[in-house]
């Protein structure tokens, strides 16, 4: 079962989506957010824009960063139940 | 990405508003397929809703001795010779899935420049243990189910569920989602090489610099001798902090100075 954080509801309704799936591919532990067909992956370890590359915080709105700042510690917790063999703490991917 | 879309349907209702990303032309007779055949390129994209007009266009097909006039997804079941003989005019025939994306989702993915980074729909193939995916390129990708292993959590992938989620980017397996990006780069060799190819660009690490600048430059790992395991070590990231000492002779290799090395 995917872990999907809850989002407050006019985020919601505009189609913004931030979650972590069953199977993501190897590569330093992330989590998704999505909107319509784009998409953004944040790196759980330092919080940095593993893609697209070269893509910028300034297109996804301050809400969506904010929420994703302030719950780390959970979106950290899931992926490390998730992919114990790749933890957030671990050093290599 | 697709030049023209053509929408070939019937009756009262049309799905072209739905598929407004495309900026279709919406064809309801035999007249107006065989005026769009003539304009037609082989980056033209056919969209069947119907059975009848797809006859129209094997008709009218049969009828210009051109080359192929593109690819066509039927969203409507085609009867297996009638599928033939749209194989054989068009470039690509794909046949309905037993899922597909909405029709407002399918139209934004086909309409998108990366469109065969997604999947628009799909029909899992028990006996075989395969699930085929239908990329918005309009090509196809098999899977074994071995790809979607259960979780430890308990998460079993149920395949019976199968649907393609998130405008075609998750994979569904009733409670077991699956990124396809991460399908593709275990899958599509030409898609892992575009993604690390990206990954490396990207790398700001000693290690991506590194290997930016010799790439750069042209040795191989093997011309640097016996200091070939460590170049590797430290292009990989395992050592993060080399000795000045190992660093020097690098960058000596490579004609720069060792603090140069990272503004590559």
């Amino acid at each position: 079962m995917p872990f999907e954080l809850e989002l407050p509801a006019v985020l919601r309704k505009a189609g913004w989506k931030v979650k972590i799936r069953d199977k993501e591919r190897v590569e330093p532990p992330h989590v998704t957010v999505m909107r319509g067909p784009d998409m953004w992956r944040i790196g759980l370890r330092d919080v940095v824009l593993l893609q697209p590359p070269g893509g910028s915080w300034s297109e996804v709105p301050d809400g969506i960063r904010r929420i994703v700042e302030q719950a780390l510690p959970r979106l950290r917790e899931a992926w490390d139940a998730m992919y114990p063999e790749n933890p957030v703490g671990g050093e290599h991917d | 990405m697709t030049e023209t879309a053509y929408v070939l349907e019937m009756g009262k209702v049309s799905s072209c508003r739905h598929l407004g990303a495309l900026h279709p032309r919406c064809l309801r007779s035999r007249e107006a397929i065989r005026e769009a055949v003539r304009s037609a390129s082989r980056r033209s994209l056919w969209i069947c809703m119907a059975v009848e007009p797809a006859y129209w266009l094997a008709e009218v097909l049969s009828q210009v001795q051109t080359a192929r006039r593109g690819c066509l997804l039927a969203l409507a079941d085609i009867p297996p010779p009638l599928a033939s003989v749209l194989s054989a005019g068009l470039e690509r025939f794909v046949p309905r899935q037993r899922t597909m994306l909405p029709l407002n989702e399918l139209a934004a993915v086909l309409a998108s420049e990366d469109c065969g980074d997604f999947c628009i729909g799909g029909s899992v193939v028990e006996r075989a243990g395969i699930v085929a995916l239908v990329r918005g390129d309009l090509s196809l990708l098999t899977v074994p189910f071995s790809d979607f292993p259960a979780k430890q959590s308990g998460v079993v992938p149920d395949f019976g569920r199968f649907e393609v989620a998130d405008h075609g980017r998750t994979l569904r397996f009733g409670s077991f989602e699956a990124a396809l990006d991460a399908v593709l780069y275990e899958r599509d060799a030409a898609y892992r090489r575009r993604v690390k190819a990206g990954r490396l660009a990207q790398d700001d690490s000693l290690g991506g610099s590194l290997r930016r600048l010799r790439l750069q430059r042209g040795p191989r790992l093997a011309d640097f001798g016996p200091m070939e395991k460590a170049v590797a070590r430290i292009e990989r990231g395992e050592v993060r902090v080399p000795r000045r000492s190992t660093l020097a002779v690098i960058a000596r290799k490579l004609g720069v100075e060792p603090e140069q090395i990272r503004e590559f």
